[in-house]
């Protein structure tokens, strides 16, 4: 393929090209190759290093194992939990796939914690209820002790061993190849060998996970930095509802890690200062285990009032110590790690320190329940965008609206991994050949190493990109917390704006091909950079509390204006927003009109 | 991608791990028994003649025997091994463990020559 | 906060340098119960951007970082900082080709756990519900299945820095433990059929560096000596 201009480019054919090796996009990669077709996942990091790994609670699926469960009650919580922002028609579709695929699971080697009677075990998570919520705490969540997520990404990445998946690790997504008829390939950046990758697909699926780390203290790993979603704003198409970043009440305070809310589901509970529970007061009947963002506000709002714990009184406490020394060793021992090593506390005796933590990105990649990209044209607000595909938390399909229930995020990745595979075989029927490119596609992918490695051989002056980076999390973190108002916010975006004016100046020291992780981070903040302007445009504009976006200066959730979803586009100009309806119609069963939301 | 390629299992391990454990267990029942003929000997509890007596007994040169076997089984192994971790080469791993092989098992046949008094 | 850290770091970069060499850095204690891999990124941040390693979830569970730190295995984001002689020396795993400072090869490690086929393999039709499988069968997979592939048991075994083409290592064998005593696995008689070989599985000298190395603190030695219990339970 000499006409691509450059030997430089090393040109690779396959059916799929799967972008991301997380449980998303091992799911999808590995229901192509049991088909028979020719996939490559192309992933930055090896596969098992993911952060599907950290993923502790369980996955969500109405088995009913524990207690009576429905997946319609399931269907039920979800939608509550989102805030009805949630697609219903998506939401549908999880809930009653989970059962199924759970099953699968097990049956892939998941080694699921058991019940006395071999059954998977399941726990109660925050949000879940029985028969539409008036039958009290439903047990939903299906557990491999805590570490769930863990237990899941090796059975996947094991599956797709077997499966002889085609793995490009440590290969950095540059751009995406689009054209009139859709996304047709990927350009790549070998980052161990330092060399250009094209890679022709008839199908693109972005698995590339949250974008977390656009916030400075957050549970995510270093590498969720939403690479999917600046890809699909380089390619012109808009990212959905990035404002919703949901805050997980029980990550370690100061430090991140994640506390599981499988303690809370196992009996643990939060206190303040004075030692008191409470949240008995804002959430009488599910209490610790109401949805994420009552709890995380909770939290929020006992320490604006004086009651936070420690010298500088900005957390509260999780207690556990009273669930017993075996059951924490046998239901939590990675919180107990985890807890030993990041507060040193022995949560067997003592109460760990904890405060809300920025977890999930709720909005991403705008997909329909297929998995399909879609952007509006128009009057029509989900034109197809063919060849371009989003799953995971990449993608917004939504099933999480403004707030994600616990344990639906691995349910997410399996549920729409599968189904966007399978959609994917209806394309590849359809198209059976690679499509012409154009001579010069791989340039801008090019470009973008090429700009930040001479920056480095020219030894050019220039803020660093750590320095920036940390500008921007700063930002984000000081004016897009929990509570927002619209003056902080405002100071916020106009901040962000002028620090993104500061990328083009931006210097990298390293100028080395070989392993170059500073390059590597380098790419990765402009992808933060993109996201965080949408989240924060996207946030200012939204002027009604709704989720985990939760404002001073409107505290109402406003279904008459409001119930939509944030479209956000992202030109040389800035950031343009759209909205498109909530999609409240499901599959077969009746809607569920919005009501006030109380636990 | 580099691959390795699946060379199969040689299907010895076991074997090589039973007969270094079985022989350990015989030298460890048979070894103290010269050791005590020798403090026999040194206390005056047995003379000369009686020493013959007892290494001329046919059960005396049966454990005899058993112990030359298992004491040359137990060093092959154990050498063997180190052989294997220590020299890298195929070629010279081949070529010290079958001379190893030809110096104890001459060896042995001497000593079993003596034990049981061939051509004597 | 002025506490100062030595550290002395592994460099090698092919493209510049013949032989690798160490290089010195101060770093200053940021916070309470600084970790390795926070230093590491104070460096790369602050004072020298060219500073190349591996390093993912920052919490210990994804396997990114493991580094040979003061002669011992271990992952840079949960080992504390405070308390290790110093200058902290800071090495890529052993016996293991470095491609650029810290940054080692591993495709050779997951090739071997290839080898093993690390997948529920069944003959008998898939059940509709779940396989059952009691708390006590699913007790035996802890200390089992919580590997997370860091390698920093493997690299740490003589007999693998010696034989590590053909024997396994300890942590693909602890995974070829964990489907061996899982109870919904059909493949035991393969699986075994497949280590017993004096290279594969009986390199094991029983040298134990591994369980020191495990920064999850599983045992791979005692995987393996579960694995030659069964194999001459089969051959008696």
């Amino acid at each position: 393929m000499a006409y691509l201009s450059t030997d430089k480019v090393e040109h690779h054919f396959h059916d799929v090209v799967i972008v991301g090796s997380g449980g998303a996009g091992m799911r999808c990669a590995l229901q192509l190759a049991d088909a028979g077709h020719r996939v490559a996942v192309v992933t930055k990091v090896l596969p098992t290093r993911s952060h599907t790994v950290a993923a502790q609670g369980g996955i969500n699926a109405s088995l009913g194992n524990v207690a009576s469960d429905h997946w319609h009650w399931h269907m039920y919580d979800t939608v509550k939990g989102s805030d009805y922002l949630g697609d219903q028609d998506a939401i549908e579709y999880m809930c009653r796939a989970a059962p199924l695929l759970v099953r699968e699971l097990e049956h892939q080697g998941v080694p699921f914690s058991r019940l006395d009677d071999g059954r998977i075990y399941q726990r109660p998570f925050g949000g879940q209820s029985r028969e539409f919520g008036e039958g009290g705490q439903a047990s939903r969540t299906c557990a491999a002790a805590d570490r769930t997520g863990h237990a899941i990404l090796h059975s996947l990445y094991q599956q797709n061993l077997r499966a002889g998946t085609h793995f490009y690790q440590e290969f950095f997504a540059l751009d995406l190849i689009t054209g009139d008829d859709g996304c047709q390939g990927l350009m790549a950046w070998d980052i161990a060998r330092g060399e250009y990758h094209l890679f022709q697909a008839k199908a693109v699926i972005l698995a590339t996970g949250g974008a977390g780390r656009v916030f400075r203290v957050t549970t995510n790993a270093h590498i969720c930095t939403g690479d999917g979603g600046a890809l699909t704003l380089a390619a012109g198409l808009p990212m959905e509802d990035m404002e919703f970043f949901q805050f997980h009440p029980t990550g370690i305070a100061d430090v991140g890690p994640l506390i599981t809310e499988g303690v809370r589901g196992e009996g643990g509970y939060l206190i303040n200062a004075n030692g008191e529970r409470f949240m008995e007061r804002y959430a009488p009947t599910a209490k610790d285990l109401a949805s994420r963002d009552v709890v995380s506000r909770a939290i929020a709002q006992e320490i604006r009032e004086g009651r936070g714990c420690g010298p500088k009184k900005d957390h509260v406490l999780l207690k556990l110590d009273h669930l017993g020394e075996e059951l924490i060793m046998s239901k939590l021992p990675n919180i107990h790690e985890l807890a030993l090593r990041f507060a040193d506390v022995d949560c067997t005796k003592d109460p760990v320190p904890v405060q809300p933590t920025v977890h999930y990105t709720m909005g991403g990649i705008p997909t329909n329940r297929f998995g399909e990209v879609v952007y509006s044209k128009g009057r029509n607000k989900e034109v197809v965008f063919p060849g371009l595909y989003a799953i995971g938390e990449a993608a917004c399909v939504s099933v999480h609206g403004a707030n994600r229930l616990g344990g639906n995020s691995l349910l997410e990745i399996v549920v729409f991994g599968r189904a966007c595979g399978n959609q994917v075989m209806k394309h590849l029927r359809e198209h059976r050949y690679h499509a012409q490119l154009d001579v010069d596609c791989w340039q801008r992918g090019a470009e973008r190493v090429e700009r930040w490695l001479s920056s480095a051989r020219d030894r050019r002056e220039g803020p660093s990109i750590a320095d920036v980076r940390l500008r921007m999390q700063t930002i984000m973190q000081e004016h897009f917390g929990v509570y927002r108002t619209e003056e902080l916010m405002a100071e916020g975006v106009a901040r962000l704006e002028s620090l993104a004016g500061e990328m083009d100046r931006a210097v990298i020291s390293d100028g080395c091909g070989l392993f170059n992780t500073e390059l590597v981070e380098a790419l990765e903040l402009e992808n933060l950079m993109a996201l965080a302007r949408v989240t924060a445009a996207g946030a200012l504009a939204r002027r009604e509390s709704r989720g985990a976006h939760a404002r001073d200066d409107y505290p109402e959730r406003d279904d008459e204006r409001w119930m939509r979803h944030t479209l956000a586009t992202l030109d040389s100009e800035g950031v343009k927003l759209g909205y498109k309806p909530v999609r409240t119609s499901p599959m077969t069963v009746e809607s569920f009109p919005p009501k006030k939301r109380v636990y | 991608m580099k691959l390795t390629k699946e060379p199969g299992s040689a299907r010895s391990g076991i074997g090589d791990w039973y007969w270094q454990r079985l022989s350990a267990v015989v030298l460890a029942v048979l070894l103290p028994l010269p050791f005590l003929l020798i403090v026999a000997v040194y206390s005056g509890s047995v003379d000369q003649l009686g020493l013959l007596d007892l290494l001329d007994h046919f059960f005396s040169r049966l454990l005899h025997t058993l112990l030359i076997l298992a004491l040359i089984v137990h060093a092959y192994m154990g050498l063997k091994v180190i052989f294997e971790d220590y020299v890298p080469v195929i070629g010279w791993r081949v070529t010290l463990i079958g001379g190893m092989l030809v110096v104890m098992s001459g060896f042995g046949i001497w000593w079993l020559a003596i034990i049981w008094a061939w051509g004597g | 906060m002025s506490e100062m850290i030595r550290l002395s770091i592994f460099r090698f970069d092919p493209e510049r340098d013949d032989k690798p060499f160490m290089q010195s850095y101060e770093v200053p204690v940021t916070k309470r119960g600084m970790k390795l891999l926070d230093a590491l990124n104070y460096i790369k941040w602050e004072l020298d951007g060219t500073l190349t390693y591996r390093r993912s979830c920052g919490e210990g569970v994804c396997g990114s970082d493991g580094l040979n730190i003061n002669g011992v295995n271990g992952l840079a984001c949960i080992t504390p900082v405070t308390g290790l002689k110093q200058p902290v020396h800071v090495r890529p795993l052993p016996g293991m080709h470095v491609i650029r400072d810290l940054v080692v090869d591993m495709d050779h490690f997951f090739d071997q756990y290839r080898q093993i086929q690390p997948w529920m393999q069944t003959d008998t039709p898939t059940p509709e519900h779940e396989r059952l499988q009691s708390p006590e069968e699913r007790a035996l997979l802890d200390g089992q299945y919580e590997c997370i592939l860091c390698a920093c048991c493997t690299t740490s075994c003589p007999s693998w820095w010696w034989n590590g083409d053909r024997f396994l290592g300890p942590a693909v064998l602890l995974q070829a433990n964990r489907w061996i005593v899982d109870s919904r696995d059909e493949a035991t008689g393969r699986r075994l059929d497949q280590l017993e070989d004096a290279f594969r599985l009986y390199r094991c000298h029983q040298i134990m560096n591994c369980m020191e190395a495990c920064p999850k603190e599983l045992n791979p030695t005692a995987a393996i000596d579960s694995i030659k219990r069964k194999l001459l339970a089969r051959k008696s």
